[in-house]
């Protein structure tokens, strides 16, 4: 049974670390550490589920988060509650039932937090904050200009006009149809992590279906356009962990996989 | 219980955050309340300027060697950090010649404002170390 439970857990210990080495930070003091775990549990089996390793994985990303918290963003305290479920589940007999409930209420809490704060936010359901960041932003701007007359042109002006704002009034180049596609994505976005929030927190038998498919509807709908692997690898991480169902759970590993590849974006579409 | 205590420290860190957004203007896009992109207030609509007070009038000091400082210090602007940055710009060597003082100007940008326009929230001003 301990030995089944092990196999089934691998995957995502294996998937943790490497989010661990590739995502963590781009300070090399972190860096190097965590490439050496990587390279550690990959040679040795056996290291990977050890209760050792992962109190060493946990405590350097607890460091790095008390030097780091206020440059890098969420997704470093994000990986840090994920490895604590690690460290919690290699210390059980029944590993794989702890990261299954874990991972249901850090994913539904992590979306409530993001649904509260967005509520909260008056230039976020004003929809100031995407009428603003279409037209501003490396990262979501591509969507003005896959549906809106603006230009590259135009965002990078700018972004020009934004650094010299203490010294004039800035007036940002934007149209009438971005002001319409930010009221568009901004319920939109709200209902859809609403609604990711409330399946994973809720336990009903529809939630219970309705779990996998929307996450990887919003890893799908989200990360392609914007990527950022290194939340999406995590979310895709939990979502196996998560979920009984084979199908699933081969598809949050395609995800993880593939998820790195979405910010070629970057080059292949540069905003 | 400490099956959970991951979503403990969670909750717990949230908590902790709500707290340093509301009393010390933390960004809310750090520090692991999960509140990135819910506002346009982040360290791209804070502005730091520093400007140093010479016999041949008022220049701005280059803060480049301090970005990566200045990002972090934007993203949690307290009094306490402004000043301190402050302090410790005053006692490195590479000012203008001559600079007898330094004034930091801490801005946000005024999202309410058509054109846009930066809004002072704080000000500090120190002489520098002999």
């Amino acid at each position: 049974m301990f030995v089944d439970e092990q196999r089934a857990t691998r995957p995502i210990y294996l998937m943790l670390l490497t989010i661990c080495a590739f995502y963590t930070t781009s300070d090399w003091v972190f860096a190097l550490p965590f490439a050496s775990l990587f390279a550690a549990a990959i040679l040795y089996e056996r290291v990977l589920t050890h209760w050792v390793f992962w109190t060493l994985v946990t405590s350097l990303l607890g460091i790095s988060i008390g030097r780091l918290w206020l440059s890098e963003g969420n997704h470093l305290f994000f990986l840090f509650y994920v490895s604590l479920i690690a460290l919690v589940a290699s210390h059980t007999d029944s590993p794989r039932s702890v990261f299954r409930l874990n991972a249901r209420y850090m994913i539904g809490l992590v979306f409530g937090l993001a649904t509260f704060w967005k509520l909260i936010s008056n230039n976020f359901t004003s929809s100031l904050f995407y009428s603003h960041l279409l037209v501003t932003d490396d990262r979501l701007g591509i969507i003005g200009l896959l549906f809106t007359k603006l230009s590259r042109s135009d965002i990078l002006a700018n972004r020009l006009a934004l650094t010299r704002v203490l010294d004039t009034p800035v007036e940002l180049i934007s149209y009438p149809e971005i002001q319409t596609l930010a009221v568009v994505l901004t319920w939109v976005t709200l209902a859809v992590e609403a609604i990711v929030a409330i399946v994973f927190l809720v336990d009903t038998d529809l939630a219970r279906c309705l779990r996998s498919p929307i996450l990887l509807v919003f890893l799908l709908g989200t990360y392609i356009v914007i990527p950022v692997p290194s939340f999406g690898t995590i979310l895709a991480c939990l979502g196996y962990a998560e979920t009984r169902s084979r199908f699933y759970q081969k598809l949050f590993l395609m995800a993880f996989i593939f998820m790195p590849l979405t910010a070629l974006r970057y080059y292949l579409l540069p905003v | 219980m400490l099956q959970v205590a991951p979503i403990g420290a969670l909750a717990f860190i949230a908590i902790i955050n709500l707290v340093l957004v509301f009393q010390f203007d933390l960004s809310t896009w750090h520090g692991g309340g999960f509140g990135m992109f819910s506002s346009v207030d982040h360290h791209t609509s804070r502005f730091i300027r520093v400007m140093a007070r010479t016999p041949r009038g008022i220049k701005i000091i280059d803060l480049g060697e301090y970005t990566a400082e200045v990002e972090t210090l934007k993203n949690l602007p307290t009094p306490a950090r402004l000043s301190s940055f402050l302090t410790k710009l005053a006692c490195t060597t590479d000012l203008p010649p001559q600079t007898s003082s330094l004034t930091l100007s801490y801005y946000k940008l005024d999202f309410t404002r058509n054109p846009l326009q930066a809004e002072l929230k704080w000000e500090g001003r120190t002489d520098v170390c002999r």
